[in-house]
């Protein structure tokens, strides 16, 4: 059982590892679940897990949550920081009862005393107007919102959130990336999402899982840029009025290559030789520059990279 | 508040504000009510149903006795159904992953959720079918003629107990299931065959469901089937909180 009602702060230890996931095992009938897998959760950050639908994130998160006993290996917490809550993707609840009773049955149930007050943690998911409402006349979106409330008000050291963000709106999802952003500031969160530009935004770190095991690892940088080739895609507002032929001859350890008459795309040799010739390129160009952006430089693309590759 | 009170303060909710509650009470009175008139007006209804020239039945008039008994047959049946699902349905939230996942992740011992809801589930029962005997006891002391309070105590001493064992079957039954409809289906059938238990006599001075047989003749007859209705309801929430402990998140929810 989750060890939520250990009684050490994080103050004892204010630093260092929230979690450690040593070759983590856990198989079901048919082979599915989760094998081998080893990370580590730093503290006051967030680590994305982020997998294609059935790579094991869930239960990767059921067995950190200590809903699921592994099969082999272990979950190790840092000292005094092994108070975890879970936010499931489709948080449910007793529907008779009201959000206000939800956070607060949570508190009471874990015989906790958090840093906010049931009504505080309502009002900064943005469900303090609604408090008073019955939960089965929540949408789902809403019901997200009271998961993450429920969770927070725990004053936990490790917050797992699976997919927090969706079934909200836009607006929503920004709410809860502020909300994210300054919860971090107090614990180690852990959030899967599809939705990768999200979790860009958010993670310090992130675990990639295919097929219940670990890809890659790393910061959320070493994650974007892994496998990433020295290819920059140039818009320009007017036609370049060098030739192509002077480009060449300029820019030896360049191929540029003309898509349209004002966007071209400029591979280099390394990223090095970028750092050299990129800006020696544009120059030659003599065309205003309206942007120039590192080709799949978003998670979506290097999740796809990781994944090919993978499978290759 | 200790967790044990939040939970049962969450069943009281539940209770109250689905509709629950009101219909044990609901239930429980309408028997009350009508256990003691249908044995009032039997000859007659008889009498309108099956006479012809050539049969005529007789129905001897109804005695004190007879209005307690039909009673509690009526709420062993249509009360006893509602009670079960009543407990099974106390523990519908580790069928569902998203709210066994809020419960078990705050407690240290899930008994802390689970018994103090049936304990709430088991008093709400009681108290309807409580109600419910006093309602059929004023009837027929008014319309028929007065009972002993020995046979009152009997039967409520017995039916009560009797109610609290088949709750717990059901109770034991959803934490094994974990599915609430097929729960209440299985729990609902023992619940409805178990007294057929009492026809055999080498069984019957001791099983359990002589509590409803044998309740008329007074408590004092009723040592050993309270007895074993007390051991069943033991063993039923020993064996639920075990293998709640024991489960872990259902994954097909």
């Amino acid at each position: 059982m989750t060890p939520l009602r250990a009684t050490a702060t994080r103050d004892q230890n204010p630093s260092g590892d929230a979690f450690q996931v040593e070759r983590v095992t856990r198989t079901f009938p048919g082979g599915a679940g989760i094998h081998d897998i080893a990370f580590t959760a730093k503290d006051r950050a967030v680590t994305a897990v982020i997998g294609p639908n059935g790579a094991g994130k869930t239960v990767l998160f059921s067995i950190i949550a200590g809903l699921l006993p592994a099969d082999s290996g272990q979950v190790t917490f840092g000292p005094g920081r092994s108070r975890v809550a879970y936010c499931p993707d489709v948080p449910q609840f007793e529907p008779w009862l009201t959000a206000l009773e939800v956070v607060e049955t949570s508190l009471a149930i874990a015989q906790m005393r958090g840093t906010f007050t049931a009504s505080e943690a309502l009002e900064l998911c943005g469900l303090g107007k609604v408090g008073g409402r019955r939960v089965a006349d929540f949408s789902r979106g809403m019901l997200q919102r009271l998961g993450i409330a429920a969770a927070i008000v725990l004053d936990p050291d490790v917050l797992i959130l699976d997919e927090p963000n969706s079934a909200l709106d836009p607006i929503g999802r920004a709410d809860i990336r502020a909300l994210i952003t300054e919860q971090k500031q107090h614990r180690c969160i852990v959030l899967s999402s599809h939705m990768l530009s999200e979790v860009e935004q958010l993670a310090d770190d992130v675990v990639v899982i295919s097929d219940g095991r670990v890809i890659t690892n790393g910061t959320t940088t070493e994650i974007l840029t892994d496998g990433l080739e020295p290819v920059w895609t140039i818009r320009l507002g007017t036609p370049t009025a060098t030739t192509i032929e002077t480009l060449t001859a300029e820019l030896p350890h360049t191929q540029l290559e003309f898509v349209t008459d004002t966007l071209c795309t400029a591979r280099f040799t390394s990223f090095d030789t970028a750092a050299i010739e990129l800006t020696h390129a544009l120059t030659l160009l003599r065309a205003p520059v309206i942007e120039v952006t590192l080709q799949d430089r978003d998670l979506d693309a290097s999740f796809a990279r990781i994944i090919q590759r993978q499978e290759h | 508040m200790s967790a044990s009170l939040a939970s049962a303060r969450v069943e009281i909710r539940r209770l109250t504000r689905s509709g629950l509650l009101i219909g044990l009470l609901a239930t429980f009175a309408f028997v009350g009510l009508s256990g003691p008139a249908l044995a009032l007006y039997m000859p007659e209804i008889l009498g309108t149903a099956t006479n012809t020239d050539q049969l005529i039945i007789e129905a001897a008039p109804a005695t004190p006795d007879d209005g307690i008994t039909l009673f509690n047959q009526s709420a062993m049946q249509l009360g006893l159904i509602l009670a079960v699902a009543v407990a099974v349905t106390s523990m519908a939230w580790d069928a569902r992953t998203g709210s066994s996942i809020y419960y078990r992740t705050r407690v240290t011992h899930l008994s802390t959720v689970t018994i103090p809801r049936l304990t709430v589930a088991w008093i709400a029962a009681i108290v309807a079918y409580s109600l419910g005997l006093l309602l059929a006891v004023v009837m027929t002391n008014l319309a028929i003629g007065r009972i002993s309070s020995d046979m009152v105590l009997g039967v409520w001493a017995g039916s009560t107990i009797y109610l609290v064992m088949t709750m717990a079957i059901g109770f034991l039954v959803m934490a094994l299931a974990r599915r609430t409809a097929p729960a209440i289906a299985v729990a609902t059938i023992l619940a409805l065959v178990l007294p057929l238990l009492s026809q055999f006599p080498a069984l019957s001075a001791w099983t359990p469901t002589t509590l409803l047989t044998g309740s008329t003749s007074g408590v004092q007859h009723l040592g050993l089937p309270i007895l074993s209705a007390l051991i069943v309801t033991a063993l039923c929430v020993g064996g639920a909180t075990l293998s709640t402990a024991k489960h872990s998140l259902r994954r097909d929810a």
